[in-house]
């Protein structure tokens, strides 16, 4: 795995991406979710490179996705919560 | 469309943001405080609201507990795009809404240098202050094998504060050139002025070094390598060659003001060749020169660091209150001359710091393939060709390769891209490009929303 929680006494809830149930540590935010069940990249670039969170403060926008329907969205600045759904953004 | 309106609204909510916010509430004036993160505390006391002791600096748990208790209105998850009159407009949840102050404090903050190396957009490339807010915003460390590189105080922070909790690099790649000590001496008897940031230093390198992650001083023609994501870090160090195999690549040089909002306010800047970076230009006080009612604090106006945004801070609040009448001048005066002499004192101190660690990771000696623009994906030898070609100037470029016109709206490359022209024809100034409004990117439908019934009712701000 990319990365672990340290305190896996947190509640949890289910989030959805590109359909699939991930497990998500409420007050987690969606970028660090998905690099912690190892999601290795976040978008494509016009010329079809892949991208990942960078910044992880809102700077570099390379974690933007479509979150519950909305177009690029920050991942890293977007909390988890139950239910939501997450896919990726291509060639913005 | 109702709107609440306050004497004071700040953006950003880290120690410059909460600390005018504590001291224009003391001052007798409303405050609402927008910030475009889930909770308080900036980058630095980031996650502070829900943390125990230990991951940050003293000074940051009573600053939260009283910007708690001074009950200033505080919008999270709020980003603020621009302003018309005295009305600023901001997205939340992807919708725009508005409020109204008669003056505005912007303490945006700072953001991260980004480092010119190949390879520096591959999957597993971050910041180091990247790591350090997984760590502190959502309580996650790397599992896998990750290596911290480049230069500045916030590389090693990050190493032990990784180790101490339990993920310890497979190395420490220091970019510091070896000759800076040498060159930063002049500057070190300015350290006696500030006795924390010595000790906190040598407490770093301690710490860092006792991490017991190989250490690797003097690093240089640093390139991450890997078909779909980093697999490994190569450099030279000591006349030797070196392979490291990593799954996370950490880069840090430095920081940089976060100033786009100011300067899409229409703010005016100036180029700092020592720190290498755009700084906001103020009148003497805390008021940005080429706008009105507006004050800056803290790192986004120029860098110095989390402690020091506290007393620009309240400086602002302070500018704030005498400007808008709540406050005299001899109050003013005398509750500002301590601030500005303590201020005084540390920046002497701070000098050091600007000398040994500037930046060693910059697009003059970087490689031809370097990607400068990472939206756009405009490399350095792309931009050298049309500077050969005539295109000499911050403009010129961004015309003829889109570099900066891309979803970040230049906060990643045009540090870099000034740095470079300001270094291939000494002597000359780049004016930083200018910024329009929206200064974050925002639907047409979200516009066409907020559009409605506010931009045509300018009357009333």
């Amino acid at each position: 795995m990319l990365f672990r929680q340290l305190d896996g006494s947190q509640g949890r809830v289910t989030i959805f991406f590109d359909g699939a149930p991930l497990e998500a540590f409420q007050g987690e935010s969606v970028a660090a979710c998905l690099l912690r069940h190892g999601v290795r990249f976040t978008r494509l670039t016009p010329s079809g490179s892949k991208r990942a969170p960078y910044c992880l403060m809102g700077a570099c926008f390379e974690c933007t996705m479509t979150i519950d329907g909305r177009t690029n969205v920050q991942a890293c600045l977007t909390n988890v919560h139950d239910g939501m759904a997450i896919s990726r953004s291509s060639g913005l | 469309m109702k709107t609440a309106r306050h004497d004071l609204a700040i953006v950003g909510a880290g120690p410059a943001g909460m600390a005018a916010a504590i001291e224009a509430r003391r001052l007798g004036l409303s405050v609402i405080l927008l910030d475009d993160q889930p909770a308080i505390g900036g980058q630095i006391l980031r996650g502070i609201a829900g943390a125990g002791e230990g991951l940050y600096e003293k000074w940051g748990y009573p600053l939260a507990a009283d910007f708690r208790a001074c009950d200033a209105v505080h919008l999270s998850g709020a980003a603020v795009w621009g302003r018309e009159g005295k009305r600023l407009l901001y997205s939340r949840g992807g919708r725009t809404d508005s409020i109204v102050a008669d003056a505005v404090i912007l303490a945006t903050g700072s953001m991260e240098r980004p480092a010119m190396v190949p390879g520096n957009t591959l999957p597993g490339v971050m910041t180091a202050g990247a790591l350090q807010s997984l760590l502190k915003g959502s309580g996650i460390v790397p599992d896998c094998r990750f290596v911290l590189a480049g230069n500045g105080p916030l590389l090693l922070l990050c190493a032990a504060q990784l180790a101490k909790a339990g993920a310890r690099p497979a190395a420490i790649i220091q970019t510091t050139p070896l000759s800076r000590l040498l060159q930063a001496l002049p500057v070190a008897p300015g350290l006696v002025f500030d006795p924390a940031l010595l000790a906190a230093g040598f407490r770093l390198l301690a710490q860092a070094r006792m991490s017991g992650a190989p250490f690797y001083a003097g690093a240089m023609d640093i390139r991450i390598v890997g078909d779909d994501h980093a697999e490994a870090i190569r450099f030279r160090a000591m006349g030797r060659q070196y392979e490291i195999a990593a799954d996370i690549v950490a880069l840090h040089d430095g920081v940089v003001p976060n100033d786009n909002l100011a300067v899409s306010f229409g703010a005016r800047t100036t180029w700092n060749e020592e720190r290498v970076c755009y700084e906001l230009l103020t009148d003497g006080t805390t008021k940005a020169v080429g706008l009105g009612d507006v004050w800056v604090a803290g790192d986004s106006a120029a860098i110095s660091g989390g402690y020091q945004a506290i007393l620009t801070g309240r400086l602002a609040a302070l500018d704030v209150a005498l400007a808008r009448g709540f406050i005299h001048d001899s109050w003013h005066a005398s509750q500002s001359a301590p601030l500005r002499k303590k201020r005084e004192r540390l920046l002497r101190a701070r000098r050091f710091i600007d000398a040994y660690y500037a930046p060693s990771l910059l697009p003059a000696q970087a490689r031809d393939e370097t990607l400068l623009c990472r939206c756009e994906e405009v490399s350095i030898g792309h931009i050298r060709r049309q500077v050969a070609e005539g295109a000499a100037g911050t403009r010129a470029v961004k015309a003829s390769t889109r570099c900066g016109m891309g979803p970040c709206q230049g906060r990643q490359c045009t540090v870099s891209l000034a740095a470079m022209l300001h270094a291939e024809c000494p002597g000359r100034h780049f004016e930083r490009p200018s910024l329009r409004c929206p200064a974050r990117p925002i639907t047409v439908a979200e516009l066409a929303e907020s559009h409605h019934g506010l931009i045509h009712s300018g009357s009333d701000a």
